[in-house]
């Protein structure tokens, strides 16, 4: 048993460490996609969201999201005390808030609890640096920095304990009988709706960029200022993905990480040439960009459903994705006028509410047993359960109500507070003059 | 210092008319005060002194000019001591093809030859010395009363950095795509064979009195020239002769590699028609997705369709062949979840 537990934690431990790298890959493809005059204020957004983040969830955010969860089976047993606030209905109980682990003072000698916040402070760190690409070119420096602080200590931490942390969402299942209540494997809704929906709401507060909508019905193009930057960008979120989605076992001695891993590699590759063919047929063009917004796209609908669905339907998911990304970055714009430099909320947005329908319509029946408390595997629409759709709909929709909501009270407050915008002559010149003070290519 | 105009002199040359203007330059007739001969003097806009590219591509063309002598190419004479940048070339009568074209609309087939002949000529000498036009036009051929022409402008011959032409590069001073070949559509420099692509298509202009391809505006016809066929001559003139048509379509050929291989061969088959193999262009075979007429418009939902019912065929064969379950194991890692009790 203490070499399954080593081997599980190596597991996690490394798969953290992929998805710390993916970092990395989020600051390139938002900076390749930006102007060459804001590379320096993108690049230090998505930075400083890392650190801030890791303190932020270190502080706060763990414990809100996983204070309540008694312990992890598969890395070793663990004697910690954990609290889950909610309420009682009958004998029904709707969980809130984590309310322990804070500063892991309780945990801080527990390998299965440690192993589980690096895991757990990645992943949040990923939602958080999704709305520095929505808000580019554009926000002010310190109301990012309090924005950082905010998305790691209260907005990410509360859906994801609804979600991962015994919250009322994973208990839809026991308490309502609607499949295994909401199941996300690895994130689609905790991690990339999350961060698509507060990019949205940040984008709508914000208001374009200086000069995108035009007085005559016109939008700008701006665009971005190196291509084979996002383009390697791409490849690296790619690869950090799968400790992602294979890590979310929390177990190397689990085999469906093999079927995972395929399962994400797939849904990739087809969001990637469905957007490409997409572009290519409506402007005649093979634009690279949009195909790697396609991939990620197919990356962010699989990560959901990643371990409950056969390798045609993590394609199928995969192709849906690249059509919302293709449709999606263009609609948002001349549809909602929203300016969204690198098209987050579409690729994290639109495909992490599909991903999340996706499990309940595409699981197949051959993973997932007891899921959330619920005997049986987990099964969607195609094979057998409605109930299992009605959780994932209900989980997209609190998604975009509660997180939109509270984000756009946030953002509405911050710019009471500090001023969210950078003023108009810091945008025509540049962030990087200007409110960063320094020039990301200095013409010397 | 400012344009000269009629009247004035420049170094010792005495400047007596204007005889055409472009965008770029004055082109005047002007008597050479040494030996009394008549020559023509290519006279760049001030606002071009300074222009690096331009006075690049101008001496360029001197030198391109000085190296040609043929009938019918207009000399380039050598000058020294000039104060300011100008080309002195050999003063030859005559009007464009663009205003011959203007008057008469369409020539009689002999007369056509005649002129094709001599552009033709033309070519073969260029070519050998190793120098492509790249900008054959009707405005850049000269014909005087007699019919000999002479060919003008070398300004963009050779010359590495010549203007390439892209769909979305149009510039004003390119003017009319009317008689750019495909490739030089598509952005490539161009070779011999664009000469050839050019000369086809004023040969067609002169009997038809009408360019091979019709469009709206210059973006329309360079799709037109990437995409569609031209006309056949005789439809609009039906007595022209077939041969001469198969030597004007075998000319314009979409395709580089399907027109003459050289100015030689087209030369030899204008001097005389008789000998030319007609070709049938009608069995020529499209590739096969053109062939199948697909409107561009329903190929997106038509992949899609087949695509989602192929993958949903498959994952229904997957969901419901084998075995169902992963092999029991030993604990359920699944974690983060467990329902508090």
């Amino acid at each position: 048993m203490t070499s399954t537990y080593s081997l599980n934690l190596a597991w996690l431990l490394l798969s953290a460490f992929l998805v710390m790298f993916m970092q990395l890959g989020f600051a390139m493809v938002e900076t390749g996609f930006t102007r060459a005059k804001n590379a320096v204020h993108t690049m230090a957004m998505n930075f400083v969201i890392y650190p801030l983040g890791v303190i932020g969830f270190w502080l706060v955010g763990y414990g809100v999201a996983l204070g309540g969860v008694p312990g992890w089976p598969s890395l070793g047993p663990s004697n910690v005390g954990h609290a889950e606030l909610g309420f009682h209905v009958g004998s029904r109980f709707f969980g809130l808030l984590g309310g322990s682990k804070f500063a892991l003072v309780s945990v801080a000698h527990d390998p299965p609890s440690l192993a589980m916040f690096l895991f757990a402070t990645v992943f949040m760190d990923t939602a958080a640096t999704i709305p520095t690409g929505a808000l580019a070119e554009r926000w002010r420096f310190v109301a990012f920095a309090l924005y950082g602080a905010f998305m790691s200590m209260v907005l990410y931490p509360i859906f994801a304990n609804w979600v991962w942390g015994g919250g009322w969402l994973s208990s839809l299942g026991v308490n309502f009988g609607l499949g295994h209540g909401v199941v996300d494997f690895a994130g689609s809704s905790v991690v990339h709706m999350t961060g698509g929906v507060t990019g949205l709401a940040g984008a709508i507060v914000l208001g374009p960029r200086l000069g995108k909508f035009r007085k005559d019905g016109t939008i700008a193009l701006f665009p971005g200022h190196n291509l084979p930057m996002a383009v390697m960008g791409t490849f690296v979120l790619a690869f950090g993905w799968f400790g992602f989605n294979a890590g979310s076992t929390l177990a190397a001695s689990e085999p469906r990480i093999a079927e995972i891993a395929v399962n994400t590699a797939i849904s990739s590759a087809a969001g990637a040439l469905t957007a490409l063919v997409f572009v290519w047929l409506r402007h005649r063009r093979a634009d690279v960009s949009l195909s790697c917004n396609g991939l990620l796209g197919g990356l962010v609908a699989i990560t959901a459903p990643c371990a409950f669905v056969a390798p045609p339907a993590a394609a199928l998911i995969g192709v849906i994705a690249g059509l919302l990304v293709g449709w999606g970055v263009g609609a948002i714009e001349r549809k909602w006028r929203v300016d969204d430099p690198v098209g987050a909320i579409s690729v994290h947005g639109l495909c992490g509410a599909w991903g999340t329908l996706a499990v309940g319509i595409f699981a197949d029946g051959t993973y997932g047993e007891g899921f959330n408390g619920v005997a049986g595997p987990v099964r969607g629409l195609l094979f057998g359960d409605g109930g299992q759709l009605a959780a994932q709909a209900v989980g997209a929709v609190v998604n975009v109500g509660v997180v939109f909501g509270l984000a756009y009270l946030f953002f509405r407050a911050s710019n009471r507070l500090v001023g969210n915008r950078v003023a108009a002559e810091v945008e025509w010149t540049g962030l990087d003059e200007l409110e960063m003070g320094s020039s990301a290519y200095p013409r010397e | 210092m400012r344009d000269v105009i009629a009247g004035e002199r420049l170094d010792h040359y005495e400047l007596t008319d204007l005889l055409a203007r472009s965008g770029m330059a004055s082109i005047f007739r002007a008597v050479d005060s040494r030996s009394g001969e008549t020559v023509a003097l290519k006279v760049p806009h001030m606002q071009y002194e300074s222009d690096v590219g331009f006075f690049e591509r101008f001496r360029r063309e001197e030198q391109i000019g000085q190296k040609l002598e043929h009938p019918n190419i207009v000399r380039v004479l050598p000058s020294e001591e000039r104060s300011r940048m100008y080309l002195v070339m050999e003063f030859a009568e005559g009007r464009s093809l663009r205003a011959l074209l203007g008057n008469r609309r369409k020539l009689p087939q002999e007369e056509a030859l005649a002129i094709a002949r001599q552009i033709g000529s033309a070519l073969v000498y260029m070519h050998e010395h190793g120098v492509v036009h790249r900008d054959l036009k009707p405005d850049n051929v000269l014909v005087n009363a007699e019919g000999r022409i002479k060919l003008l402008d070398f300004g963009i011959a050779m010359d590495e950095a010549a203007r390439r032409l892209t769909w979305f590069g149009l510039s004003p001073p390119i003017g009319t795509p009317d008689y750019m070949a495909p490739e030089q559509v598509r952005g490539k420099r161009g070779d011999a064979r664009t000469d050839i692509y050019a000369l086809g298509t004023i040969l067609y202009e002169l009997l038809t009195g009408e360019t091979p391809f019709v469009a709206g505006n210059a973006h329309a016809m360079m799709r037109a020239k990437l995409e569609a066929d031209p006309r056949p001559p005789r439809e609009l003139v039906p007595t022209l002769d077939p041969k001469v048509e198969e030597i004007i379509l075998r000319a314009i050929e979409r395709s580089p590699r399907e027109r003459y291989g050289t100015a030689k061969e087209m030369l030899a088959d204008l001097e005389d028609p008789s000998h030319v193999e007609l070709r049938d262009r009608s069995t020529r075979q499209p590739p096969l997705l053109q062939r199948l007429h697909i409107p561009r418009r329903a190929v997106g939902p038509a992949l899609l369709v087949i695509v989602v019912s192929a993958l949903l065929s498959l994952t229904w064969i997957v969901g419901h062949s084998g075995p169902r379950h992963a092999p029991p194991q030993e604990s359920s890692p699944i974690a983060p979840t467990a329902a508090p009790s």
